[in-house]
């Protein structure tokens, strides 16, 4: 079963059925499921570019169009996608004329994987993102960990706080900006 | 992260995708669903087409040249296979050998019997002894029906005038 979406299980053989046939409502599920991991995904391969990342998500969603056909398992799909999504990136920095540079920074890139374990990007950005938290001021810190760790709503944090919801939110953006370029400028340190 | 581990990082990461983006990903994707979909009924649209324009010609083919074949005598191929044969099994014609008789009209003649107007008589032993009387000859009696003339001298069975 996919990790993202809306927090409902989805039966993967059913899903790639449908799309096959062109059905738009799984495609829209397909995207909810599946547009935020692709993009951490290219995130971490790319090294941080979101700019790359972006444009390689583009291809890779029609690219899915133009090949889907039916998986039986969630990781064979999964696997797939990371296919689709890693030739996307490489027609994409070969577009750019530096595709022989960005080949050298993908294989370095694979022994990092290798490195980090597994090569799951997702446990790498979440590593990534535990070690940003520590870095944190502890009341930015403390505030994350309430808004998501403790999943506390953000008129409750107000209250607590004694602050309004908007300085709430206000922070909370602050704070998610810093840890977003921490977190991309560590990843294209790696490369 | 015990709830939801990757919402703290999705909305951390939103920036790099933003909201606007996301959407112009999402319909971009199902413009080309749609497409692809239109592509694929016209395939099969036009598939059902020709099948349909095919199937008379199929049908007719198939059907009239079922029926010709059984109305005709000829087969359609026959294996031949040849071998010498040795010359004692030959046969041999060549022209005037046989004989041809013709028959023609003219040959059958249609023979008509009528009454004779002067039939021959039949005579007594004393006028055929009358008609030899000048030669030595002996009639002999065998049977009431049966007699038998002998001349006594050997020149006068060649025969001789009668009177």
């Amino acid at each position: 079963m996919p990790q993202d979406g809306p927090g409902q299980e989805i039966d993967i053989s059913q899903l790639t059925g449908l799309m096959v046939k062109g059905d738009e409502m799984a495609y829209r599920t397909f995207y909810e499921f599946y547009f935020n991991r692709l993009l951490r995904y290219l995130l971490v391969v790319t090294g941080g570019r979101d700019e790359a990342a972006r444009e390689a998500i583009q291809q890779t969603m029609l690219r899915v169009v133009r090949h889907i056909r039916v998986f039986n398992s969630e990781p064979t799909f999964w696997s797939w996608l990371t296919v689709l999504a890693r030739s996307s990136l490489v027609d994409e920095e070969r577009k750019r004329s530096r595709y022989f540079a960005f080949l050298d920074r993908f294989f370095v890139k694979q022994q990092i994987e290798q490195d980090i374990g597994g090569g799951n990007p997702d446990h790498h950005l979440h590593d990534l993102l535990k070690r940003n938290l520590q870095l944190l001021p502890s009341h930015e810190r403390e505030l994350i960990e309430r808004k998501y760790l403790q999943t506390g709503s953000v008129k409750e944090i107000a209250c607590e706080l004694q602050i309004s919801e908007k300085a709430i939110e206000s922070r909370l953006v602050r704070i998610r900006k810093k840890l977003r370029e921490a977190v991309l400028e560590q990843l294209r340190d790696e490369l | 992260m015990n709830s939801d581990p990757h919402r703290l990082l999705d909305e951390i990461l939103e920036e790099a995708a933003p909201p606007e983006f996301r959407n112009a990903v999402l319909e971009q994707t199902l413009r080309r669903v749609r497409r692809r979909r239109v592509v694929r009924q016209v395939q099969r649209g036009v598939a059902v087409i020709v099948l349909l324009a095919a199937l008379p010609l199929v049908i007719w083919r198939t059907f009239f040249f079922q029926i010709r074949d059984t109305h005709s005598p000829i087969p359609k191929f026959a294996a031949v296979s040849f071998r010498s044969l040795t010359p004692c099994v030959l046969v041999e014609t060549k022209p005037g050998g046989v004989e041809t008789v013709a028959s023609s009209v003219g040959t059958v003649v249609i023979v008509e019997t009528a009454t004779i107007k002067d039939a021959p008589k039949e005579i007594t032993d004393e006028e055929l002894l009358a008609l030899v009387a000048r030669r030595p000859a002996v009639l002999v009696r065998q049977s009431p029906h049966q007699a038998e003339l002998l001349f006594l001298n050997a020149e006068d069975q060649n025969g001789f005038p009668v009177q």
